[in-house]
């Protein structure tokens, strides 16, 4: 029985690289912005619906996937200005702020489509399966445009100009700004860039599982840990955590019991936090 | 930020005060409406919640886990209570109890976490033992909880008197420890800097111990009086969400490390939820939107502009 | 015997030697310059001294005592006690509260009036005592350089250890601070001052210890010190000179 670990091994990294990108959006905003966006499940939620209602028209899926991340990313950027921005300095405010802007996002949603079980339909269909290893087409898709994203968003940061300017403000906004970078801006950028990728995280998560007004709490507390348990701001590290996490899922999940696969990851995390309270990869 | 004390002179801060007091404990059984008594007793028993999660406030401990002690002390309450047959009286003090040392032997752990990590540790920690009680469903009845716990008293008068006096008193207890007692100095000077605190003597640690120790004590008083006034208790109560996030957003509605203002924010997010029910539809759209409001238009919470306003009318009435 | 005794200590920081085997002595009743270009280690000295941070390796003394592993605030319990270089107020704080934490932090036995008495002379010997009643984070940084040291003599220090108390500050500001320098020398105080430059210290001291890149490079009177080939190379490529 050589075949059943493996497909454990491969559930749980499928789902952790699918993981570490949900949690690649909160830790750009937490690094860059310096603020813990509550409303990270929010806009989880809304790259999903919107992605829903846009196949729901017709659009082709791929089409459909790429207007609900911009239409995310805009939407990030509007609220960013108008509610979040002028009570940048007070961080606790910002926490509560944005955690209330979720539950008007997953009203909003519930009283417009309603509260009903939604499916999204996959990039790829059909089923893989080899050597008594069963996966879902769109699950290893996923994961490996998850992986793709967080490299170039990684390429991104390290190489370009502005890429180099959100660096800069990340270690010191102050200096940043004595250089004539515009921070504000920057902020407003790397929001918007910040929610798309999460919306990118949803659209292809979701068809593995289904939709509903309430589905962007857990990817939030779960992007919330790994983030911090991976280190602030630590890109590898998020991705890290979140492949420790997915396999410890997986493992319990098929060794023990399902339900207890969450609280051994979860509690798997606390571990790390507490052992290096400066996260897995941080400094 | 702003001090209580520095904005209201001491006086006319016990008058009203004192003025508030009577009029809740005479008004409301007066008005002989029900609905309103549980509203009130509700609020009353957040309102213990919310202070308790502002007095970690005062050593810098943000919680977004706190529903973990109001979650345990609420389970204890109804397993001590059903599965023991212990009186309701006799169990919530011992939830207390519990939760009090369990809030102790918490500190080690999160001795050296700050900031986000804390806040985090905590929520981690409020995750994983919602998820355990909806696991072990033997012993906690999964998601549909425990039913049955003894009440106190089935009269809505007798459950508001006990929920408001129980209020009252961890509202003077906590509010001179926090603002009137020897420690009320180092909290302050420990909130705007440990580090500072830390270089002229102050052994900050002890003093996070004590906030986290009060703290989860008030926090399972809230909870184990909640279990016993509802009957009954269910993963709700120890989740994340709603309970974290409901006495967090009453916390910073009312004006984080005041004391009063978490109470005030209690009653004032406990009465929105219900005003909104008329809608029942947009109930929690409503109540987001407005809490959302009230943290941009009023970001040091209602109490700091609610004494400001008083202050100018005593003002105006003098003159 | 030295009433502070730094041996060969270490400090790196995710793998880079900020401290790299420092030692020196600091007998009683002296007052002691540390001078060092930007960057040389000096913050990261008085941090690991005064317990903010441990060193790697190297031990420090304190009145014969090991306190290389000790916390802040048994240190100061102990005598020990510091500034900071950018000033760390409690800011929501009158002035006079921010002088009762440090009597708070050592606990201090004496009775109440004792105790008042000895914060009017401290706030007396700062210049600070009109200002008592004025919330820290609405002083002027020349009044919060001199609390930063009259937060440190109230916890009835034997060492101060002060972080470049004349950093931004005024000539005027300076003179006066350097007047409060020597009056608390001259009671009896041992004193150990970090500066960028060694100017401040010419009429303060005559012992400086020149730090640069984590080593001790020099040791000497300030005047030697400014005329010293390595010291002034040390500071080549900054703005500011040695002297």
């Amino acid at each position: 029985m050589v075949e059943v670990p493996l497909q454990v091994v491969l559930n749980g990294l499928t789902i952790g690289a699918i993981y570490g990108l949900m949690a690649i959006g909160l830790s750009l905003i937490f690094s860059v912005v310096g603020i813990a966006n509550s409303a990270h499940g929010g806009f989880y939620l809304l790259g999903a619906y919107l992605c829903y209602l846009f196949q729901m028209i017709g659009l082709s899926v791929p089409l459909a996937m790429m207007l609900a991340i911009i239409c995310v990313g805009v939407i990030g950027v509007v609220v960013y200005r108008l509610t979040i921005h002028p009570i940048l300095s007070l961080h606790a405010n910002v926490l509560i702020l944005t955690f209330l802007l979720a539950i008007v996002f997953e009203q909003i949603i519930r009283i417009t489509i309603g509260p009903d079980y939604k499916n999204l339909q996959p990039l790829v269909t059909g089923v893989f399966e080899s050597g008594g290893v069963v996966m879902s087409n769109q699950r290893i898709t996923a994961a490996i445009l998850s992986i793709i994203l967080v490299a170039l968003l990684s390429q991104f940061i390290r190489r370009s100009r502005l890429g180099k300017a959100i660096r800069m403000t990340t270690q010191d906004g102050e200096a940043a700004q004595l250089l004539g970078i515009d921070v504000t801006f920057i902020y407003v950028l790397t929001f918007g860039l910040g929610t798309a990728l999460t919306a990118g995280s949803a659209v292809l998560a979701a068809p593995l599982f289904t939709l509903y007004p309430a589905m962007g709490w857990l990817p939030f507390i779960l992007s919330f840990f790994i983030t911090i348990s991976g280190g602030l701001g630590s890109v590898a590290g998020a991705l890290v955590m979140g492949v420790i996490f997915g396999l410890t899922d997986a493992f319990v999940s098929y060794y023990i019991a399902p339900t207890w696969g969450l609280i051994a990851a979860f509690l798997l995390t606390l571990i790390v936090l507490i052992v290096r309270p400066q996260g897995l990869l941080g400094r | 930020m702003l001090r209580l004390k520095s904005l209201a002179t001491l006086s006319s801060f016990k008058i009203t005060g004192l003025i508030l007091i009577i009029i809740m404990v005479v008004v409301p059984p007066a008005l002989r409406d029900p609905y309103l008594l549980h509203i009130l007793t509700l609020g009353s028993i957040y309102a213990i919640f919310a202070m308790s999660w502002d007095i970690l406030m005062y050593t810098n401990q943000l919680s977004l886990g706190h529903s973990f002690f109001f979650g345990l002390a609420a389970y204890s309450t109804a397993l001590f209570n059903s599965s023991l047959r212990m009186h309701p009286i006799l169990a919530i003090i011992a939830a207390v109890a519990i939760t009090a040392i369990v809030g102790l032997g918490l500190s080690i752990p999160f001795f050296k976490l700050r900031g986000a990590y804390y806040a985090l540790g905590m929520a981690g920690l409020a995750k994983i033992a919602t998820l355990t009680v909806t696991a072990y469903s033997d012993i906690t009845g999964g998601e549909e909880g425990i039913r049955g716990i003894t009440p106190l008293t089935t009269d809505h008068v007798g459950n508001y008197y006990i929920a408001l006096a129980t209020m009252l008193a961890s509202l003077i207890f906590l509010y001179y420890t926090a603002e009137h007692s020897r420690f009320s100095l180092i909290f302050r000077a420990v909130r705007d800097d440990e580090v500072a605190a830390k270089c002229l003597g102050i052994v900050v640690h002890k003093y996070r111990l004590l906030c986290l120790v009060l703290g989860s004590a008030f926090a399972g008083l809230g909870g184990a009086v909640y279990a016993t006034y509802l009957t009954i208790v269910n993963p709700n109560a120890m989740a994340i969400i709603p309970t974290t996030a409901l006495v967090v957003t009453m916390g910073m509605v009312g004006g984080v490390t005041t004391i009063i203002g978490p109470a005030l924010g209690a009653y004032l997010i406990v009465f929105l939820d219900s005003f909104f029910r008329v809608a029942e539809n947009i109930r929690l759209l409503a109540y987001a939107l407005t809490a959302t409001l009230i943290l941009l238009l009023l970001p040091g919470g209602i109490i700091r502009y609610a004494i400001k306003a008083a202050n100018y009318l005593i003002r105006e009435v003098r003159s | 015997m030295p009433l502070l005794e730094v041996r060969n200590i270490s400090k790196s920081f995710g793998g880079l030697k900020v401290i790299k085997g420092v030692s020196f002595n600091v007998d009683k009743g002296e007052l002691i310059g540390i001078i060092g270009p930007n960057g040389a280690g000096k913050s990261t000295l008085f941090n690991l001294i005064s317990g903010v941070y441990h060193p790697d390796a190297g031990s420090i003394i304190f009145k014969d005592e090991d306190i290389t592993k000790m916390e802040p605030y048994d240190l100061v319990k102990k005598g020990l006690a510091r500034s900071w270089q950018i000033v760390r107020p409690f800011r929501n704080l009158t002035v006079e509260e921010n002088i009762r934490v440090a009597f708070y932090g050592v606990g201090f036995k004496d009775s109440l009036s004792e105790r008042n008495r000895r914060l009017d002379e401290i706030l007396q010997m700062t210049g600070l005592l009109q200002h008592r009643e004025q919330l820290a984070k609405n002083l002027p940084l020349g009044h919060l350089k001199r609390l930063e040291v009259a937060r440190a003599v109230a916890t009835g220090a034997e060492l101060l250890m002060l972080d470049e108390p004349f950093a931004g500050l005024r000539v005027d500001e300076i003179k006066g601070l350097m007047h409060l320098v020597t009056v608390l020398h001259s009671i009896g105080l041992t004193i150990l001052i970090i500066e960028h430059v060694v100017r401040s210290l010419l009429e303060l001291t005559r012992r400086v210890l020149v730090l640069h890149e984590g080593r001790l490079i020099k040791e000497g009177t300030p005047e030697e010190v400014r005329r010293d080939k390595m010291v002034i190379e040390a500071y080549l490529g900054e703005e500011s000179e040695v002297a």
